[in-house]
C-alpha cells in the first residue's frame, strides 16, 4: 500500500467509511493476530486483545491524523494492550497469590498441535521465540516477521531507532543462543534447511 | 556477520517465513460486524452533530441580524426626531 493509498484510506476511515474499514481489516487482521498470538502465547488472550485493537481503531477513527500509518498504528495499539494486560496480570499475581492455582492457567502457545503442524526448524524457532524476553520477542516479530522498518518498530515500541537496532541485534543473539547456534552462524548449517 | 541485514540472515529468514495465523472465520466476521456497528453509530452521531450545528446557525444568525436592524432603525428615528424637534 503506497503512501497516497494509505492517506486516502485514512481519510475514508475518518469519515467512518465501512468499505475502508474492510480494506484495513482484511489487510491487517491476520498480521496483528499473529503478532499478538506470539506475544501473548495464549490464543484466547490474543483473540481478546485483537478485538480490543480493532474496536479502538473504529472508536478513534475520527481522530486519526492525515499522515497516520495504519500498520504501525495498529501494532502500537496491540502492543500497548499486551503490555497493559501483562502489567495488570503481574500486579494481580503479586497481590493475590492465594488465588493462584484455583483457576486453570491459559494454555501455553505454541501448543503441541501447533508444533505438530510446523516443520522442525519452525518448531525450534517458535519455541525459542516464545522463551525470549518479550522486549526481544516484539522487536523480532515487528521487524523480521511483520516487515516493519526498524524506525517504524521503534515508534511502535516508543524507543529511538538506534535503540531498536541494538535491541534487534541482542534479540538475534539471544535467539541464536536458544537455538544453540553460535552468534552469526547460519541456521541452515545446523538444521539443514 | 550478516544479521544487520535481515534479508540475508538465515535466522531472520526463518522468522520471516513462520506460519501465518488468523482467527476463525466466524470470530472474524463477528468482529467485523461489531466494528461496522460502531462506525455506523459514529456516522449517525456525526450527522446529528452537523444538523444541530446547522440548526443553531439558522436560529442565531437571523436573530442577531434582526436585533442589529432594529437598533439601527431606532437610532435613525431618534436622530430624525431630534432634528425635527420632537
Amino acid at each position: 500500500m503506497d503512501r497516497e493509498d494509505e492517506r486516502s484510506l485514512v481519510a475514508r476511515l475518518r469519515a467512518a467509511d465501512g468499505e475502508a474499514f474492510d480494506d484495513v481489516y482484511d489487510a491487517y487482521r491476520a498480521r496483528v493476530f499473529a503478532f499478538l498470538l506470539r506475544m501473548c502465547r495464549s490464543r484466547p488472550l490474543a483473540e481478546d486483545l485483537l478485538n480490543e485493537t480493532w474496536l479502538r481503531l473504529v472508536r478513534h477513527a475520527r481522530t486519526l491524523r492525515d499522515d497516520t500509518r495504519i500498520g504501525p498504528w495498529l501494532f502500537t495499539v496491540a502492543r500497548n494492550l499486551y503490555w497493559s494486560h501483562r502489567r495488570t496480570s503481574l500486579v494481580e499475581e503479586a497481590s493475590a497469590p492465594e488465588i493462584l492455582g484455583l483457576w486453570p492457567s491459559t494454555p501455553a502457545w505454541p501448543s503441541p498441535f501447533d508444533l505438530a503442524a510446523a516443520g522442525e526448524l519452525e518448531q525450534r524457532i517458535e519455541v525459542a521465540l516464545s522463551m525470549l524476553q518479550p522486549q526481544y520477542r516484539e522487536a523480532l516479530l515487528l521487524v523480521v516477521n511483520q516487515g516493519l522498518t526498524p524506525s517504524e518498530a521503534a515508534v511502535v515500541c516508543g524507543i529511538k531507532a538506534d535503540a531498536m537496532r541494538q535491541r534487534l541485534s541482542r534479540a538475534r543473539a539471544a535467539l541464536a543462543e536458544r537455538l544453540n547456534l553460535p552468534d552469526g552462524q547460519p541456521a541452515n548449517t545446523r538444521y539443514g534447511t | 556477520m550478516n544479521h544487520d541485514n535481515p534479508a540475508r540472515d538465515p535466522v531472520f529468514a526463518a522468522i520471516a517465513k513462520l506460519r501465518p495465523h488468523d482467527v476463525g472465520a466466524h470470530r472474524a466476521d463477528r468482529l467485523r460486524s461489531r466494528c461496522h456497528g460502531v462506525l455506523e453509530q459514529q456516522r449517525r452521531r456525526s450527522v446529528e452533530r452537523r444538523f444541530a450545528r446547522m440548526s443553531l446557525r439558522r436560529a442565531v444568525v437571523p436573530a442577531i441580524a434582526s436585533a442589529w436592524c432594529a437598533a439601527y432603525v431606532c437610532e435613525i428615528l431618534l436622530r430624525a426626531a431630534a432634528i425635527y424637534g420632537f
